[in-house]
């Protein structure tokens, strides 16, 4: 699962037929597990209607497969929650756009 | 998913037999500014894309699965081919 910021979207005519009429957006990973990613977006299939802006969580693999029309949809990433707010215990600004760690008294001693 | 520009096809004579009649085109990963990362993966295409296209590249066996079939050996799929994308 991934932290990201809706950024843009992604229109397409010729298409996988199980794609059509579906919204594609484009994210930006915000928290992600390092370089789990290894890139700087993602596009995942969106039915929640993030609009530009908004702070998503990405799910990968097949539970959003599951969530968007069963098995049949050739997908591997899908916006499946808006985020509302994300409280983070850090005071260092540049940290939200990279690898996020554990609060020091959550670290396991 | 993600985006990607094809860069060109790929050809092999002798290949694995469940590669038979399928399409097999190089894709250069893009960045958000359009830029190739330096990624390039070969992916299936039956969405008759070309040299300088930008596709949409899904990876996974299910996501091969449920678009090419299951008996081709690759697990990257040109999934569409992108009119346009807008970042802002």
């Amino acid at each position: 699962m991934l932290l990201g910021r809706v950024i843009g979207e992604v229109w397409t005519t010729q298409k996988s037929p199980a794609l059509e009429g579906q919204k594609l957006v484009l994210v930006a990973p915000r928290y992600s597990y390092g370089g789990a990613l290894g890139h700087d977006h993602v596009v995942a299939l969106d039915k929640l209607g993030a609009g530009l802006g908004e702070e998503v969580l990405v799910c990968f693999g097949a539970a959003p497969r599951w969530e968007h029309g069963g098995t049949h949809m050739p997908i591997e990433a899908a916006v499946m929650g808006l985020v509302d707010r994300t409280e983070l215990h850090t005071d260092d600004p540049h940290l939200p756009f990279g690898l996020v760690e554990a609060p020091a008294h959550r670290k396991s001693s | 998913m993600l985006l990607g520009r094809v860069i060109g096809a790929l050809w092999g004579a002798r290949h694995a037999e469940a590669l038979n009649g399928a399409k097999l085109l190089c894709v250069a990963a893009l960045d958000l500014q359009g830029q190739p990362t330096g990624a390039e993966i070969v992916a299936i295409d039956e969405q008759r894309a070309g040299p300088g296209d930008l596709v949409l590249v899904g990876v996974g066996s299910r996501v091969r699965d449920l678009t090419v079939g299951p008996t081709l050996p690759t697990k990257a799929v040109i999934l569409a081919v992108v009119d346009d994308y807008e970042v802002s």
